[in-house]
Parts: C-alpha cells; structure tokens; sequence
C-alpha cells in the first residue's frame, strides 16, 4: 500500500535523458499525467508478471506476453484462463510507447486504457475491478493501470543488424525489395516499420467468408471489414506465428501469401497484388527481415 | 575555523538559492496567472509580492510583467512602474532595457511601425540557403557550379567559399546554413555518397562531419552553443526523421521520428533547449498536424499550435519568448505568433502581419529583422502558328489567355482539336485549377471539382486527353502510392484506371485509342547506391497486365518529356544521366525490343528534355535546355541532326502541337526570386523603438 501510494504520488522521476537502443527515437512519448518514475516503472514490472492478477492464480500478463520471446507466447492465438482459446494472436508489445493505438483492431488509444482490458476480459485473466484492487491493495484501478503503461513504455527494442549498419548483402538487398518491388514499406513504414494503420490484406477472408470483423468492430465502418492495424518488425523473426490469426507458420509463408497478391475480397487493400517475386529474392526478403532482430530491453 | 567559514558559506549559498528559487516558482505563477488565466488583476497582486521578494533579478522582472498588466488594462499606472525599474534597478539591464524602451527613451528618431524592405533582387537571387545570424549575409548553393557562395546583403558582393572542378558529373554543395557565431557554414556536399561538412566562412578549414551518407539529409539549424546541427533525415521508403548530428564528431541522435509527414524545422530556441517545428495533418480529416516544440533531450513534445489551417515554417523570435509561424487562419496567408514559456504554448495565437503571401521564412536576425524570401514563378500558356510541313514558325508566340497572367501552364490540345486545356493556380495560397478552353470562342471553364483537393500533380507535368476529347489523364499520390485517374472534364468525377507504387512522380501518356498507359515509376534501390531502379512500362488498361519498355540501373538516371507517337507505334523520352552529364533522346517500340538513339547531348549542349510528336508522326520536338532560355527543336523520328524551330523563351516546357499540325502551344516559365526583411514585426520591437 504504501508503495501504491508513492507510486500515486509521483516518486523519483525516470531521467528525462535516456539512451534508447540504436534505431529508436530519442523522444519517447509519455502522457503528462503519467510520466515515467522509477517506482511505477517497478510496480508495473511486478504487476506485469503476478499470476494473482487471473482469476485462478495461474496466470500473468507475461505468461503471453513473455520476455524470452519478444513479448510474444509462440501460439496460434492467445489462451486464457483453462487454456481458453482466444481469437486473435497475441501482439508483440516492444516498443509501444510509441504506439498510436493498441490491439490489432486499435480498440483503445492510450496504453493506461489498453493494459486492463485483458485482466479484466472474462476470457483472459478474469479479474474483476474489485479483485484486481483487492490484490494489489491499489487505492484505484487507475494506479495499477499507471504503473502497468509505464512498464509497458520501457519495453523497448531495436540495435539490430539494420541498425548498425551491418547487413549481409542478401538482407541488403532484401531491404531494397522491400522498399521497392515487395512494397512491404508502404504500410511496414519508418523506424518502428509500422504506419499505425489498419489495412485489409485479405488475411479474415482467407476461407472465402470474413471470420473477423477487425477494425470494422470498432468503427463500424464497412470499408474497415476485414482490416487489422500494422504490426512492427522489430524482432519479428522471433514472434512466430504471424498475423491476427496466427495463421501463418513461418517468415517464409508471410512473403508467399503477400506474393500472391494477398486473399481477394471486397475491401483487399489496392496496394496488394501479385508481386511475382523470384525464390531468390523470397529469401533475400526472409534475411532482412532477421536482421532487424536486435535488443529487447525493458524497465528502463 | 577555515570549515566554519565555509560551512556558514555554504549555508548562506544555499538559502540566497532557496530564496532565488522561490521567487522564480511565483513568478512562474503569475506569469501563468497572466497569460494563461488571462486574469490581470490576479497576475498584478502575484507581481506585487514577487517584486517584494528581495531577489532583485526576479523582482526587477515581476515589475516589467506588472507594468504589461497594467498597460493591457489601459492603465497609466504602468509608466510609473517602468519608471520605478529606471530608478531602483538600473543595475538589471535587460529590465532597465525593456522599461527604457516603453518610456520611448531610446531616440525618436527610429522608425517605430512595421517596415518591409527588399535586401535582395534581381535575376541572380537564390533563395536556396540561409542567412547569418546577424543577417547581413547570405549563403546559397550556386545554381550552375553548386558551390558554397556568401553574398554580402548590404554590398552585394558575391564570394566563393568552395570551388570544385567541373567533372561533368553531379558534384556540389546543397542546403547550407551558418554557424551561431556566423564563423562556420554547414552544408550537404554530394559526390555519389552524400557527406555533411562544415567550412569557416573564409573558405578554409573545411571538415567532414560525416561521409558516405546514404541516407538524404537536410541540415537546418545550428544549436546555440554550436555544437550540434537539427538536420530532416528522409529514410528509406521516404519516411522522415528529425535528428541531431554533433558538430564535433559527427555522431547523429534520432530525435523524432514522423513517418510519411514531412517536418518543416524551424531550429534551436535561443537558450538551446527546444526545437521547433511544423507538420502536416497525416490526412485531411485527422488533427494530428500544427507548430511542435520539442524539447531537445527528448524529454518531451508539445503542440503549441494545433492546425486549424495550413500552420507551416515556425521560427524563434530573438528573445524565445514567441514562436513566428505563416498560417491562412484568417483567410490569407499571415504571419502569427505565440507565447510559449518552458516549451508550452501560453495564450492563443495572434496576427502579426495579415496577407503575408507566399513566403520562405528564413527567421530573425539578432536585431530582431524577420527575413524571409519571395519566390514568384511566373508561367504562361503561349501558342504559335507554324506550317505543318516545314515546321518554320509563321507567327510569333502569343499569351493563349488574358486571364491569370502568370499562372497558367501546361497546355494540352484535346483530340479534337477544339479544346486546349491547362492548369491554372487561381490565388497566393498554391491552390489549383484545370482550365478548358474553349479553341474556337476563347470561352474558358475551371473543371468543377478544384484540384488541389485531390492534390493531384501539377508542378512540371500538363494533364493529358482521352481520346474521347472529354476526359483526362491525371495522378496524385498518397503514401509512395500513385493513383491515375480520368477526369470527366463535365462533373469533375474521377475514376481510378491504375495504381502504381513509385519513389518519385511518375510521368504518364495514354496510347492513341486509350487503351493503354504509358508511364515512368521508379522501383526498388540499385544496390549499394542512394537512387531507385527507373521503369518504362506500358500498362494495358483492358487487361490490367504490365509490359516493361524500358529500364535504367544507372544512379541518378531520370525520364523526362514522354510522349506517344501519333499511331501508337512508339513512345519517345529523354533520359538524363545526371552522373554522366548526358541526355539522350530516344524512341522505344510500343510493343517492346531495344531503344533507338535518336540524339545524345551534353549538359553544355542543345540537350532534349520535355517531347512531343508532330501529329504526321514524321518529327519528334524537344526543348533544349541551355543557359537561361529554352529553344524548341525537331528531329526526325528515323533520326538524323535536329533542327531548331524559331521559338526561344525562359523555362519553355510542355510543347504541344494541335491535331492538325498548325499550331504549336506551350508553356514559358519566369523565376522571380526577392529576399525581403520585416522590421519591427514583433510588437515588443514596435514598443522597444
């Protein structure tokens, strides 16, 4: 309690300079009612990895989000409480202090709304509002969820191969694919190598019915039917499987699906199209793409 | 007793602190009091208390904010304060300064409005540098060399800080800016890789801060003390940074990354601390746009200025009290300012100067000058008669139209021959039209959707006929994508045809029948080089297939004037080697196989750049680009020496000949570049006078 209450009442504050790993920004964005201190910094860590926080005490944030894979759990899609499949798989969380929105379907826009949304979901960790304060003996939902985005901000990731400078030739010229002939800039853009936007790419309408409504869940926006917000790249080779649905194995099944021009439907984004990509430049593709695997750090 | 005396000392030090601080945090308060609350009663008693505080800097400065209070209100009390400042803290200079100044003691000689006046006109003005901090000089890149060169304002000279020996290649300086203390100038020197330098002002003791760039950067503002530089850095797949690179060694930190928007840096606040900066909105409806501080160790980030319209070119005024910005707010393009204080916004923007125009904000000088430049570029439609056979010029070029002088360009004859159409920009706010114009009557219509909507592209390019006579052929572009559309000339509707990824504008012509695209893009990098891999593509519009016609490896390689032959055989172009020197026009098959060279020029000779086809298909036209004037040329299309039509003029582009043959229409271009200063812009200037 009373380190909540230190929390609640400021503490020592982060150090307005720090030294991000190589490719990030230097400025990291931080609300003006929730700056960084070292102490929400540490509660939220703990917080992050208390298994009190689900319903049947068997089960954390990390234990989906876990540090050794990027902040990822390697699944198909997320599981909850009694192993409950989710629908969706579960989103690396690096570098999402400098996230515009969250969830693949962007539902919330400040991580203090996104970070109790799955304790809470009866699907994931199961808590009520009342037993997440009874745990944390917190004074109000707000503190907790504080100290959570605070955490959260400091998971950081970058000081890869592409940051140093130091790419093979083959990742040298997967990058250039990239930006040119595969086109995966458009959308995969800047130094996160995400636009923070929500694309159909044809993935929810893979069986030929759309099994999930994305974006349009939130908007209510049929030309958003389908459509899932960008993921960044950074670590990528370690979050395996890849898209909102997990449904996709390998790195390598990633670029055929994408070379196929993507899965038509009514609202496939018009950037997609049959790329025609020869297996050399698949793989040069594939090499990029491990180079921009680097240092996850967090706490900081 | 050496400790005693140093403990009392300190203890002494410590409590003057104590009391220092105190006294700031209230005037802080006040200050808040004033210029946030806006409640001036309240903001004169916090003031009353913060001049009694004993800390005489502080105290010296609550009076100054008092005395403002108390003008603001109309009250004559002020003059009595800013008198009590002459009298009791004539040892606080600033204050005493500022005080003087409101008693109007400073010489009633000076001139106290607003004065504009012009430091630089002329044929040779270029605007493409900065000036020093004193503002009497200016630094540019040379247009032909591309050397450094510092042009003295007030004598007008001219001085070559760099000279690099013709190459024939595309070697040179670009984007300099001077160091605080005006010593050193910074600039971007390009040689196959790109490197960021530094150079003392009389031409010597040149450095390499970083070389072998591959990334395009744009170095724009010294900090304070020197010793570092804000540069844009445009990234691969053409999102873009702010960054800070040592002066000292080179060493770069990414400061703030900002996707596919691109920043316009204003600079270093005076005391170092901030950056400042203007964005635009990610997409029309979005409100992320506006004027941005940014503190400088990353800290933190504050719209000072949300956009509400087009808030562009954001600078420092001299005391960093105020942010400067251009913004068409109230209709106009304007000059407006803001309060800011700890790099927060204090208060709502007020106008400085209505109807500002089109400028480039360059910023103050340190006598508080704004300088900024004018770049008036003056373009109109022309037509002449000439014989169709001979091609010899029977009447000289006339202005196709008496309307909008100066801002009507890329004239296109319709298939039918009864309509010419072109682009027109209609006000100062880079706002544009299509004009059809009626070729018989001289009757002119803007199509009815404006196109600056859609922001399609206009700049070097002329919009292009369907064969129906009554579409046409334009593109815009959103997030390195390329949407070509057809325009109904009638309704203004737009349907896409074709969409295309490309790193920079492409060009466009369509096949006779319109069933085909021709166009340029450019794709993916050439290994171990800063430019992007060109493609001629013909794209079928029926079948949505793509053919290549063309492509060019070579870095820095451009085309240029596509045009299609009149039976749809061939597509010609000019293909510029910018590394080589070299233009050379060609022809390629519509249905694919090797180029045909019909003529290779050097940049000091007649060199092809825009094309067109005579209507017989038994000439291709090009414009040479040569010194200051442009020629029109034919050249068979089976090849042989090219002739020059009886048509010279500025800036000649986009050549046209109608169907049937006996005119010819196009554009003439004249660049009117002014270097202007605004004195007493701010209203503490006008007082201080």
């Amino acid at each position: 309690m009373h380190a909540l209450c230190a929390v609640l009442l400021g503490g020592a504050a982060v150090a307005a300079v720090w030294t991000p790993p190589l490719g990030l920004d230097l400025y990291r964005p931080v609300p003006e009612d929730n700056r960084l201190t070292r102490a929400k910094i540490a509660l939220g860590r703990r917080l992050f990895h208390d298994r009190r926080l689900s319903r049947d005490g068997s089960l954390s944030c990390a234990s989906c989000h876990d540090p050794r894979r990027a902040f990822t759990d390697g699944r198909r899609v997320a599981q909850g409480l009694g192993g409950a499949r989710g629908g969706r798989n579960t989103p690396a969380i690096v570098n999402r202090a400098w996230g515009a929105s969250f969830f693949w379907d962007g539902r919330t826009v400040t991580l203090e709304q996104q970070v109790l949304q799955p304790i809470l979901s009866p699907k994931e960790l199961g808590m009520t509002q009342e037993a997440v304060l009874a745990v944390t003996r917190a004074p109000s939902l707000e503190v907790v969820a504080q100290a959570l985005a605070s955490y959260v901000r400091t998971i950081v990731a970058g000081d890869s191969a592409f940051d140093r400078g130091t790419l093979s030739d083959s990742a040298r010229r997967g990058l250039a694919l990239f930006h040119g002939k595969a086109g995966c800039g458009a959308c995969h853009a800047g130094s996160l190598f995400t636009d923070e936007q929500f694309h159909n790419t044809g993935i929810a309408w893979r069986t030929g019915v759309l099994t999930d409504e994305g974006r349009a869940g939130v908007t209510h926006a049929d030309r958003d039917r389908g459509a899932f917000k960008t993921p960044s790249l950074r670590e990528v080779a370690r979050t395996a499987p890849y898209m909102h649905d997990g449904g996709l194995a390998t790195l390598e099944q990633v670029i055929d699906y994408y070379d196929r021009g993507g899965q038509r439907n009514p609202g496939l984004d018009s950037r997609l199209r049959p790329l025609h990509l020869f297996p050399a430049e698949k793989q040069d593709l594939v090499t990029f793409l491990r180079s921009l695997t680097g240092r996850v750090r967090d706490g900081r | 007793m050496k400790r005693i005396v140093i403990g009392i000392l300190a203890a002494v030090l410590s409590a003057g602190a104590q009391k220092t601080d105190d006294a700031e945090r209230l005037l802080k308060a006040a200050m808040n009091t004033e210029l946030v609350d806006g409640n001036l009663q309240a903001a004169i008693e916090q003031y009353r208390k913060v001049a009694q505080s004993g800390h005489r800097g502080v105290a010296a400065q609550a009076l100054i904010h008092m005395a403002e209070c108390y003008q603001k209100l109309g009250d004559a009390e002020s003059r009595k304060i800013y008198e009590r400042v002459l009298r009791e803290y004539a040892d606080q200079k600033e204050a005493a300064a500022i005080a003087r100044a409101r008693l109007g003691r400073n010489g009633a000689s000076r001139e106290t409005g607003v004065v504009v006046r012009q430091v630089w006109a002329g044929d040779g003005v270029n605007l493409g540098g900065r000036p020093s901090p004193d503002g009497r000089y200016f630094v540019f890149a040379d247009w032909k060399s591309e050397d450094l060169v510092v042009r003295d304002l007030k004598s007008g000279e001219n001085r070559f800080l760099t000279r690099h020996a013709p190459s024939g290649r595309d070697v040179g300086a670009r984007f300099p800016i001077f160091s605080p203390d005006g010593k050193q100038v910074a600039y971007q020197w390009h040689d196959n890789g790109l490197s960021l330098r530094v150079i003392g002002v009389d031409g010597s003791r040149m450095r390499v801060l970083m070389s072998n760039v591959s990334t395009q950067f744009l170095p724009v503002s010294f900090s304070p003390d020197g010793k570092q530089i804000a540069c844009l850095l445009a990234e691969d797949g053409g999102t873009s940074k702010i960054a800070l690179i040592s002066a000292v060694d080179g060493s770069a930190t990414q400061l703030k990354s900002n996707g596919w928007r691109r920043p316009r840096i204003g600079g270093f606040s005076p005391d170092g601390r901030f950056l400042v900066y203007s964005l635009p909105k990610s997409n029309p409806s979005a409100s992320d746009g506006g004027i941005f501080v940014i503190a400088a160790d990353g800290s933190r980030e504050t719209a000072i200025v949300p956009e509400t319209a087009n808030e562009q070119d954001p600078v420092w005024t001299p005391d960093g009290r105020a942010v400067v910005f251009k913004s068409d707010r109230s209709g106009t393009m304007g000059l407006w300012s803001i309060r800011v204080a700890e790099g927060r916004p204090q208060g709502s923007p007020e106008l400085l100067k209505a109807s500002i125009g089109s400028i480039m904000a360059f910023g103050f000088s340190r006598d508080g000058s704004f300088l900024y430049g004018t770049s008036n570029r003056q373009q109109d439609v022309y037509v002449a008669d000439i014989d169709p056979e001979t091609l010899r010029v029977v009447s000289q070029p006339s202005l196709v139209t008496e309307k909008f002088v100066g801002s009507n360009w890329g004239p296109a004859w319709s298939p039918d021959g009864r309509s010419i159409a072109f682009f027109r920009a209609t006000d100062d706010s880079a706002s544009r039209s299509i004009v059809i114009r009626s070729v018989a009557t001289g009757e002119e219509r803007a199509l009815p959707a404006r196109i600056e909507q859609r922001g399609y592209i206009t700049g070097y390019f002329s919009p292009h006929w369907f064969p129906d006579s009554r579409s046409l052929l334009l593109w815009d572009t959103a997030d390195s994508r390329w949407a070509f559309r057809k325009i109904d000339t009638e309704t203004g509707e737009g349907q896409v045809v074709f969409e295309t990824s490309s790193a920079t504008s492409p060009q466009a012509r369509l096949s006779p029948d319109g069933k085909a695209l021709y166009y340029s893009v450019r794709g993916e990098r050439v290994p171990q080089s800063k430019f992007n891999m060109l493609h001629l593509r013909k794209r079928n519009l029926e079948t949505d297939q793509d053919v290549e016609l063309y492509s060019a490896e070579s870095p820095g390689t451009s085309f240029y004037g596509l045009a299609v032959s009149p039976d749809g055989a061939r597509v010609s172009f000019s293909r510029n080697d910018v590394e080589q020197g070299k233009r050379t026009l060609l022809t390629v098959s519509t249905q694919g196989g090797a180029p045909r060279e019909l003529l290779r020029g050097t940049y000091d000779q007649a060199t092809p750049f825009a094309g067109a086809w005579t209507p017989d298909g038994r000439y291709v036209l090009f414009t040479s680009l040569r010194d200051d004037s442009q020629q029109v040329w034919a050249i068979s299309a089976e090849g042989g020496e090219p002739r020059p039509l009886d048509i010279t003029m500025r800036g000649l582009l986009h050549p046209a000949v109608s169907p049937a043959g006996r005119r010819i229409a196009f554009t003439g271009t004249r660049n009117k570049n002014e270097l202007w200063v605004i004195q007493n812009l701010l209203p503490e200037m006008r007082a201080s006078r």
